[in-house]
Formats: C-alpha cells, structure tokens, sequence
C-alpha cells in the first residue's frame, strides 16, 4: 500500500489546476478535519471518541486500498483514497447505540458498499466510485424503489436510514 | 546554536532507530498583496521536474503563539492566537518524486515535509532535511522577487516532529502507559478504576527568552497507510525569529529542533529509548 497514490486525486468541489471544477459534493474530508486543518502529511484519524466497532469497520474500508486492477478477476478496480473517505465518514457519522453491525465489500467498479439485515429488512449503502452515495431498502426480498442517492454521508442521512432498517 | 548547517550538535540526544515518521519545517509570513493564483503554477514550472505532482487542499489557519499577556486575556495569561487564513483559498501541494518530500505553498506559509511511506526507510536526519528546505525557501524567495511579488516578512518559524509508537512494543496497551511516557505514574490513588481504554494528552512548555513554545500531543491514532492503531506523539515546536533573513530564520529552526529532539527525550522513558536505541 502506498499512501502517496492513495491520495493523489484531485479533492471534489476544488479547482483544478486547469481551473476546471469538479463535481460539487461535499469534500469527503469535510468530516475529517485531522485530514485538512494542519501541516502534517502521513494521514491518520483520529480514534480517541470512536466505537471499537467503528474503528474495526474503518480498519477494513482501508484495507481495501490494498486492492490492485483486476482485483475481482473481472477487471475491478480499487477504490480510491476519496472513496476510502467518503465511505469512513459512513462509518464516523453513526452515532447510535449498538448499531446493527454492516458487511463491508469493495464494488468492482471502485466503489465500497455497506449490507446490513435485520429481521426481514436489508438495507444496502453504496459510495459509488465518483464519491456519490445511494441506497437501497430492501423489505421481505423485495427491493423499495431502484436505489436512491444520498446526499451526504451526515449523521441524519444515514441514521434515517439505519432508523428504517431497526424499525422492521 | 551557532553551528554549521550540516553539522551535529554532539550534546543532543540521538536515536538509532527514533519512532519518527514525518517532520516538518513550517514559515508562516504576512500574505503577499500582490500573490494570485497564476503564481502557483509558475512557481511550479520552476519545480516541476523535482516535484512532478501536485494537490490542492484548503489552506491552514494561521497560529500565532503570543507570549505576551493581552489586556483582554490577561487573566488567563499566555495563549496561542489562531487566524483565518487569509488571502487565497488554496494550498498547493507539491509532491516529490519519491512520494517522501512535499512542498505545502500557500499565500503566507511555505511547508517543507518529509515522511515514511513504507515504514521501514531510514530518517535522513534534520541537518539533511533543513539543508533541502533552504535551498527551496531561498529558491521560493528568488522566484517571489523575479515576479515582483516582495520579500516575505516572517513571523512565525515552526518545527514538528510526528512519532507513531506502536503497540506491544515496549508496552501492551494504556494500562502500561507509563512505560512509554515518562511523567505518567499510571497508577491512581485508589483501586476502583480500571486501567484507561485510550489517553490523549496535552502540554506546552515556554521556551526561555519569549523565543516561542513547545506543543507535545498524545493521542491514538489510526494511520491510513496500513489500518493500523498507533499512539501519535507530536512534539511542535513554535515562535518568532529576529528577523526575516535566512540566518536568523534558520538560527530558529534550529533551535526549535533542539527543543523538539530534547522535549521527545524528556518525555518518553528510558525504556523506550533502549529500544528506539539512543546512542547519546
């Protein structure tokens, strides 16, 4: 793993060099200051107030890094350090007591997603290869819709979500 | 210090194998009026083939540490002034071939850092590290003064050094905190606590003369490279220089890094200085 490539993409929302705008989602390290606010390079997030389960989860969102081209056999790609980001800011922002515990997977496209079942309800979070985020319910084996798109990764967007799943 | 760029000062502690993983040398100057976004670009055509890549990310706050009491702080005595970045909304990162040195530019900072990516490269050491950042901030002033852009007025110098110490190395987790931290007793005055989950700590300590302070931050940490839980030691150190020449700038870099490399001593134990191997 080399952290030097993990963080070679251009930041959502800046400027380019060019100039040029990219999409206008909010920055993945928005919910990581530690990332932006100081000098220091070597990234790191800082766990003090997290969950053990929290930081477990983070832990396995970045082992995904490790990924190389082709990793799936059918020509997935690794998702990149902005998606690492995005998808530990799920992660950071749920603040409940004892949430139901996710599956993590990578997505061959580059993107992470998120399973949670319980009782006759799944839910599916996935931060798509571009940083946007969508989901989608599932009740009873049928799905809710085709999949909506999350705005953020906020504490009130995603606990919304999970709030659904436990009700069930 | 009064010593040569490259020299070593013998009285400093040493280490074969320090925890070190990244240091930083950091110049906070007044923006420049006349500074704009084409700069960066140009200023990278000067760099380009050292430092072939670039990022951009927000740019810091400024961090003035006051050392003398305000009348409306004064209460509270010496304090730490923290700014809103001013001028351009960018710093522009320049990266190293090697993916071991950044330059950080922005309107009013100019950061030089060196880092670990694997692990197990060995530190090229502080008098290697400044000679390289000298030669860019005189090579960055150069090109300020070829753009007619003016002379940076340097108000704050700034030294870090970041260690991950990591665990089961010298000691099994926060219950065993004191032996990696040497002012922490690790035991209370009673039984009823348990041994702590996580520590953080803070402290700062005058250096003498108003010449600045020195930050030491603990805290756990999970380090992105490998997903592994570390404790972050962070010693910074801070302050004014006497003038904005390279002498007396670098005069405080220097002793910044004395502070940095004898604070770390001071604070960690000896114990984790046999592992860490210290030679002085």
């Amino acid at each position: 793993m080399e952290e030097g490539s993990m963080i070679a993409t251009t930041v959502s929302g800046w400027p380019t060099m060019r100039g040029e705008r990219t999409a206008q989602r909010i920055p993945p390290w928005i919910n990581f200051p530690e990332l932006s606010s100081s000098p220091q390079w070597v990234s790191v997030f800082h766990v003090l107030n997290w969950s053990p389960w929290q930081v477990d989860a983070v832990k396995r969102i970045l082992q995904f890094q490790s990924l190389r081209d082709n990793w799936d056999s059918y020509g997935g790609h690794p998702p990149s350090f902005d998606v690492i980001l995005t998808a530990s800011s799920v992660v950071r922002n749920i603040t409940l007591d004892d949430p139901p515990k996710p599956r993590i997977v990578p997505v061959p496209g580059g993107g992470i997603q998120f399973e949670w079942k319980k009782g006759r309800r799944e839910l599916e979070i996935e931060v798509r290869p571009d940083g946007s985020i969508e989901y989608l319910k599932i009740d009873d084996g049928d799905p809710i819709g085709d999949g909506e798109e999350l705005e953020s990764a906020s504490t009130g967007s995603v606990e919304s979500l999970l709030s659904w799943l436990i009700a069930g | 210090m009064g010593r040569g760029a490259t020299e070593r000062d013998p009285t400093l502690p040493d280490f074969t194998n320090p925890p070190v993983i990244e240091t930083v040398l950091s110049l906070q100057f007044a923006p420049l009026e006349k500074f704009g976004i084409p700069h960066f670009g140009l200023y990278w055509e000067k760099i380009r083939s050292e430092y072939p890549r670039t990022e951009l990310h927000p740019p810091l706050a400024s961090v003035t540490e006051e050392l003398e009491p305000s009348l409306v702080h004064k209460s509270i005595g010496l304090r730490i002034a923290l700014g809103f970045p001013s001028g351009l909304p960018v710093r522009c990162w320049f990266i190293g071939e090697s993916g071991n040195r950044l330059l950080q530019v922005q309107d009013g900072r100019f950061i030089y850092n060196w880092r670990k990516i694997k692990g197990d490269e060995v530190y090229p050491r502080y008098e290697s590290i400044r000679e390289k950042f000298k030669e860019e901030w005189i090579r960055y002033c150069a090109f300020l003064q070829e753009e007619n852009l003016g002379t940076p007025e340097v108000t704050q110098c700034e030294v870090t050094y970041v260690n991950h110490i990591e665990y089961n190395s010298g000691w099994e987790g926060y219950g065993e905190l004191g032996k990696v931290i040497a002012c922490w007793k690790g035991s209370y005055s009673g039984t009823f606590l348990p041994s702590p989950e996580k520590v953080n700590l803070n402290v700062r300590h005058l250096l003498p003369g108003k010449e600045g302070r020195l930050h030491i931050s603990l805290e756990p940490v999970l380090r992105s490279r490998d997903a592994v839980e570390v404790l972050q030691l962070n010693l910074t150190a801070r302050g004014a220089p006497n003038s904005s020449s390279v002498e007396d700038v670098f005069r405080w870099l220097d002793l910044g890094r004395s502070w940095v490399v004898r604070g770390f001593t001071d604070f960690t134990t000896e114990n984790m200085h046999k592992l860490w191997r210290r030679e002085v």
